[in-house]
């Protein structure tokens, strides 16, 4: 990816001495804060910019790189490698093994993902509060999305940039007479490059490394990259200090002064907590997701995926009624081939033909929990299985989007199912979908949208933090990311997260003002 | 903690491997342009991945490796077969009943892909339009050339947009 060096771009021009690099730590390191945020995806970046802007200082520590805007590479092994935790190759295990994506850098999945904005939907809180008694006021909360969209110019994918894969998904949905959307978007003039998978090469999707993260550091905030969180030191009952490891072999040590937010997400929070002492019975229990599934299916026409927005049309159509939400998305070939039937002849053929293959997928708001533990060689670890309700949802959407694809044309579609032919020609083939096995590993899931196994609520029995965000029984140690959620949500969660992290923050920053006045 | 590096007759198993999962038609060979040693790509892989996931790739290959044994009946590896036996062998892999199999040859399958596409000249191939196509909507044509003709997009399009703000009340 060639950038001219007279193009600036917002993480070029950092103060100086704001981002401090691990892999030059090679000795032990002290510093102080008032608030030192663990991670720096969409909870942390938010509540580090929050808290800096209510005149704290703060210092955040992520595990990742800082991978630059003029840095970034096309290549999708190449970005994973460097911006995704274990390659892209993380899996989630239960009955089926899941690949699980999630951004390990600084800006965290925020880099590397669609930046779709959806507020929490209502009906998500009211079930929060009834169920879990966990209320967060709609007013507080929508004056918390006013600003963030205010700030990331959140907006409706321009015509301009729409794509025909997103195109003829609102065509087809559309006749059928469900409910269709444009996605919105964080989105500062995208010109449809298709790269929102491996980085915005040009900084218009305003994910947090371009965004919050050097807003935070203009308002004095430091961050320390590549940084592993060790552990949280708390003495007493109080969060006192992060311990990290740096990737150079240094030491770091941040003592917090006023509290600790760890936002290092559904996965690695539990763990950091679990090894700074919290023993809480409902820690690393209810984690929740979105599985998700794509499928291809190759048109006369053309479609063109490498031009438009990553994924830029939704229906919410079967949200309520079956628990899922179509999508669509645009895959660069070398993700797409894994999705494309056969070997040999028979596979390159189709790959030829990527400039006329469609990939729609579906989000499950899946009912099954899960749990977030400690794998056998140290690492986090997630079991989780979807139950056989999930799996009815599961294949309602895949005969859906299959039935989409057939009503505006495709010559063949691929639903991926084992056990079913891996190409159907035919919308009369569609019944095999409907009778097609409940066995998750009949089918092929890859999960980004991770929730719970921290989750927030009134009693320690049954929760890790108290609806102020404050783990039960320590004081100054927060969760400010999607951990926390009691559910999962049945729309794309970054706004949500970013809301409440928000909410969080500002909560905390009053909290700390309220007691030094006092 | 990391796995040594691969062998050189592991190497020579990932590139069989390789040369039969992305092996192009005549049509194709020529605009498909060689990505490089295939072994050498899975031995850096390797490297870099964390021990699980590195353990779980090198026990693919030799699943892949020993599978004429098994599926064609034959004393031999993958290395050592002709072209469309190694893509028979690799197909019915990818079809096995062990959901622990199939899974592997299909991340495998996703992993060579990312060498197989590392090129931009292939992703640009790959991605190609057929000239003869006749569009039922060139939006993307129109969209580039504001000043073209665009009357067939407009109801679609601004349809579309017409439902964009719904789930910012949510």
């Amino acid at each position: 990816m060639t950038t001219p060096p007279s193009e600036r771009f917002p993480d070029d021009d950092l103060p100086e001495g704001s981002v401090v690099d691990g892999t030059c730590i090679l000795h032990a390191t002290d510093d102080e804060a008032d608030f030192v945020v663990v991670g720096s995806g969409a909870a942390g970046s938010v509540a580090a910019h929050t808290l800096a802007r209510a005149g704290y200082s703060v210092a955040i520590v992520e595990e990742g790189p800082w991978v630059k805007t003029r840095d970034l590479s096309e290549e999708v092994g190449e970005s994973f490698a460097r911006m995704m935790r274990d390659f892209g190759l993380q899996v989630l295990k239960g009955r089926a093994y899941m690949p699980m994506l999630q951004g390990r850098c600084v800006g965290g999945s925020t880099l590397v993902n669609s930046a779709i904005a959806w507020r929490t939907p209502e009906d998500v809180l009211d079930d929060w509060k009834a169920r879990f008694g966990v209320d967060l006021p709609k007013q507080e909360l929508d004056a918390c999305f006013d600003v963030l969209e205010d700030d990331l110019s959140v907006r409706a994918v321009a015509d301009e940039v729409l794509g025909e894969n997103n195109g003829l998904f609102i065509e087809a949905a559309k006749a059928r007479g469900w409910e269709t959307h444009v996605m919105r978007r964080y989105d500062k003039g995208c010109e449809g490059s298709g790269f929102c998978l491996t980085g915005c090469p040009k900084a218009r999707k305003q994910g947090m490394s371009v965004t919050y993260v050097p807003w935070a550091l203009a308002l004095g905030a430091r961050i320390y990259t590549s940084c592993r969180v060790k552990r949280v030191d708390v003495r007493g009952d109080r969060a006192v200090a992060v311990i990290a490891e740096a990737e150079g072999g240094g030491r770091v040590v941040v003592r917090a002064r006023r509290g600790v937010l760890v936002a290092a997400s559904t996965v690695q929070t539990p763990g950091i907590l679990r090894r700074s002492g919290v023993r809480a019975a409902a820690l690393g229990r209810h984690f929740q997701a979105h599985p998700g599934l794509a499928l291809g299916g190759q048109f006369d026409r053309p479609i063109d995926m490498k031009f438009g927005a990553t994924q830029g049309a939704q229906s919410t159509h079967f949200r309520d009624s079956h628990r899922f939400k179509l999508e669509t998305i645009s895959m660069p070939p070398e993700l797409a081939a894994a999705r494309v039937p056969g070997v040999g002849h028979d596979l390159l053929r189709r790959l030829s033909k990527l400039g006329h293959t469609a990939v729609w997928c579906a989000q499950i708001r899946a009912e099954a929990e899960g749990t977030v533990g400690t794998s056998w060689d140290g690492r986090d670890k997630v079991d989780y299985t979807m139950n056989e309700r999930d799996m009815m949802a599961v294949r309602k959407a895949v005969s859906t989007i299959a039935t989409l694809m057939f009503d505006t044309g495709a010559r063949e579609v691929w639903p991926g199912i084992y056990g079913l032919p891996s190409v159907i020609t035919s919308a009369d083939q569609i019944r095999l979908i409907d009778e097609a096995p409940l066995d998750p590993r009949n089918y092929g899931f890859v999960v980004s949208h991770l929730f719970g196994a921290a989750r927030m609520g009134p009693d320690p029995r049954t929760s890790v933090c108290d609806t102020g965000f404050q783990v039960h029984g320590v004081q100054g140690l927060y969760v400010v990311d999607s951990s926390v959620f009691p559910t999962n949500l049945g729309v794309n969660p970054q706004h949500s997260i970013m809301g409440l992290a928000r909410l969080a923050a500002l909560r905390i920053a009053d909290a700390s003002r309220y007691r030094a006045a006092s | 903690m990391k796995l040594p590096h691969l062998t050189s007759f592991e190497r020579e198993w990932a590139r069989a491997v390789f040369g039969a999962v992305f092996a192009a038609p005549p049509e194709l060979a020529a605009d498909i342009p060689d990505p490089g040693d295939a072994g050498e790509f899975m031995d850096v892989a390797l490297a870099r991945a964390p021990l699980e996931p590195a353990l779980g790739i090198r026990l693919t290959l030799w699943i892949c490796a020993l599978a004429p044994l098994f599926v064609l009946r034959r004393f031999a590896t993958i290395a050592s077969l002709e072209l469309s036996d190694r893509v028979a062998v690799l197909d019915a892999l990818g079809k096995n009943r062990i959901y622990a199999v199939r899974q592997l040859v299909l991340g495998m399958k996703a992993m060579l892909a990312l060498h197989f596409a590392k090129d931009a000249r292939v992703r640009e191939r790959l991605s190609r339009v057929s000239e003869d196509a006749v569009p039922a909507r060139s939006l993307r044509r129109e969209r580039r050339a504001p000043s073209a003709p665009a009357a067939s997009t407009s109801t679609s399009t601004s349809s579309a947009t017409g439902a964009v703000n719904d789930n910012a009340a949510e």
